[in-house]
């Protein structure tokens, strides 16, 4: 059995109008009918742009939110054994209490050791980030971004979970602290046998610490797959699209970057068939019409004309 | 004679625990057509330093000389810079919601930019405004569109537009794409590429800088410590901070090497090098002495490791 599985989950977010009698004129479809597993160990990453969902899912999954419908099942006891770390080490972090109080909240809510005890385990876990143990009665602001990382680190490491999520955890800090961060986080996973969910956008960091690696799009995954297989060969065009996107510090790469139509549609009427179909160069009348399911084994994708292997997808413009 | 010639650039804050020093020293030219792209960190001083210029920080000590085309632009009368700014020289900033007002329409805010600096009738700004938005994409009927009816990225569509209005000769581009997806990350740095006029990118995206610059500035601690041109500068990088930098970004499946530490405070800035407590390869001399830029004038780097090459 796996450590989590999520099966067809899906959240919506009512849209309400009126002063005295609110009636729902509308919902986002944040999530869509997700459906995936974790594997104890492992570190599944999960990408994709704004609005399509991927901290919403990270919040079904910690028990943040609670689901509209589908079931999210967990090997263990979610309260205890899943916790999260946050993206924005300024707003994680209440300012007026002391580094130490906050390591040990999860402890306190658990009611686990004594006074003593929780600060003996709290000094440890700051020292285990690399944080130093002497600036337990420091507040926050005395931290720069990339230590209120590690204390947000600390904090959900603090009832030895099995599960951690976490969303966006570098994206707003800089590139020399965002690398510190992240040898960090895998320091953590080899010594303590800890299993990931990663979400972000920056998909090279996602690449270097998944095993498997999710691509959503308008609440849906439109393709999961082993890492190294997803960023050699794509199969849905988006994929294909958002690699050909990423941001590569490497001036001889070919700038024949596809360049998509328009932005991403609005979730609270997503187009009809595949979402991806008013943006998708491949895109025909039955995309229009019919919804790909996720298909395949190990590597799954969603899309009714995928890319062949060492197809490119059409740009329509070729730099250089 | 290069179209902006910056040169000892120093812009000091007084604040309540002292003075401020977010740019302590910098000098770049940027040629007619050409990308400048100056990279850095946060607090590297980076969009200090070009904003400084144009008489964007209220209340900061801005010493120096820049020589916009033969004109000095430090201490320049405030009508005067005016002219200059928005006609000769444009701007796109990095959050286009709070750059826009967002009470007027588009077409609106981008006629008034040309009404303010040309003698032309509404009719005739009006329709120069339509004829940018085409150019960057935006249907010339969503002129009269608010800037809350359009996405981030067509917003930023639309401070290009307004940036291009009056056909400057150099658009300064600070974060442009940082508030964006990558989907359309893309899409404005295309529509970027197309200018035609100079251009000085701020980032702190080394994968913009490898995309746009024709010339690279790379900033620590507010002071230039590597110059080159772009493909020299990602091949054969040469001051440690360029290189940490580098190495800190994930290539495949290779442990990361970030660089240890964080940037200093500008309040008190370290002696000497100001990377030098950071750096992995510094020598006695570092913390005593600052190093200037050394080496061949089309790549030089402020280290004293230059010395012995």
């Amino acid at each position: 059995m796996s450590l989590l599985d999520v099966s067809d989950v899906r959240k919506y977010f009512p849209i309400k109008s009126g002063i005295f009698f609110q009636r729902e004129v509308g919902r986002v479809h944040a999530v869509d009918g997700v459906s995936l597993s974790v594997e104890a160990g492992e570190t599944l990453g999960v990408v994709g742009e704004s609005g399509c969902g991927k901290s919403t899912l990270a919040r079904c999954m910690t028990g943040l939110h609670e689901v509209t419908s589908g079931n999210i099942t967990f090997d263990g006891d979610v309260r205890r054994d899943v916790q999260m770390v946050f993206q924005d080490p300024y707003g994680s972090l209440n300012p007026r209490r002391r580094i130490g109080s906050i390591i040990a909240d999860p402890l306190v809510i658990h009611r686990e050791g004594t006074p003593s005890s929780r600060r003996d385990r709290v000094r440890d876990l700051m020292a285990l980030v690399g944080l130093n143990p002497e600036h337990y009665n420091r507040f926050p602001a005395e931290f720069s971004g990339g230590q209120r990382q590690r204390v947000g680190i600390a904090r959900a490491l603090a009832l030895n979970p099995r599960l951690v999520v976490c969303d966006e955890p570098v994206s707003a800090l800089d590139v020399s602290i965002q690398a510190q961060v992240v040898n960090l986080l895998k320091d953590l996973q080899a010594e303590l046998g800890l299993t990931y969910v990663f979400i972000a956008h920056d998909l090279s960091v996602v690449r270097y610490v998944s095993d498997r690696v999710a691509v959503m799009y308008l609440g849906k995954i439109v393709e999961i797959a082993p890492g190294e297989e997803l960023y050699e060969r794509p199969r849905h065009p988006y994929t294909a699209a958002l690699l050909s996107a990423a941001s590569v510090a490497d001036p001889d790469r070919p700038r024949d970057r596809v360049i998509l139509r328009g932005d991403v549609p609005s979730p609270i009427s997503p187009p009809s068939g595949c979402r991806f179909h008013p943006r998708c160069p491949k895109a025909q009348e039955r995309c229009t019409v019919e919804e790909p399911r996720l298909m395949g084994d190990g590597h799954k994708w969603a899309c009714h004309f995928p890319l062949e292997p060492g197809e490119r997808l059409q740009s329509r413009e070729v730099g250089e | 004679m290069s179209l902006l010639e910056v040169s000892g650039l120093r812009v000091t804050f007084s604040t309540p625990d002292g003075d401020l020093q977010a740019v302590r020293g910098v000098s770049f030219e940027v040629e007619a057509g050409q990308t400048l792209g100056v990279v850095g960190e946060s607090g590297s001083g980076k969009s200090v330093s070009v904003q400084a210029l144009l008489g964007l920080i209220p209340g900061a000590r801005v010493e120096g000389s820049a020589l916009f085309d033969g004109e000095q632009l430090i201490g320049m009368p405030a009508e005067k810079l005016r002219r200059i700014r928005g006609a000769r020289i444009g701007m796109i900033f990095q959050d286009p919601l709070s750059s826009l007002h967002p009470m007027y329409s588009v077409g609106r805010q981008i006629a008034e930019a040309i009404l303010v600096h040309r003698k032309v009738s509404k009719d005739q700004a009006w329709s120069v405004a339509r004829e940018r938005l085409e150019q960057v994409g935006i249907p010339a009927v969503r002129a009269r569109d608010y800037p809350h009816q359009f996405s981030g990225g067509m917003r930023q569509r639309v401070m290009i537009a307004m940036a291009m209005a009056l056909d400057p000769e150099l658009i300064i581009a600070d974060e442009p794409t940082t508030a964006l997806d990558a989907t359309v990350r893309a899409q404005i740095l295309e529509l970027l590429g197309r200018l035609g006029c100079a251009l000085i990118i701020i980032t702190h995206d080394l994968g913009v800088i490898a995309d746009m610059a024709d010339q690279v500035m790379v900033m620590y601690a507010g002071k230039p410590v590597e110059k080159a041109e772009r493909r020299a500068l990602f091949r054969d990088p040469r001051h440690p901070y360029t290189r940490g930098l580098l190495n800190s970004l994930p290539k495949g499946k290779e442990r990361l090497q970030p660089i240890e530490g964080r940037p200093p405070s500008l309040l008190s800035p370290p002696t000497g090098c100001s990377f030098h407590p950071r750096c992995p390869v510094r020598i006695p001399r570092c913390p005593i002495e600052e190093p200037p830029m050394l080496g061949p004038d089309d790549h030089p780097d402020a280290c004293w490791l230059e010395v012995g090459r």
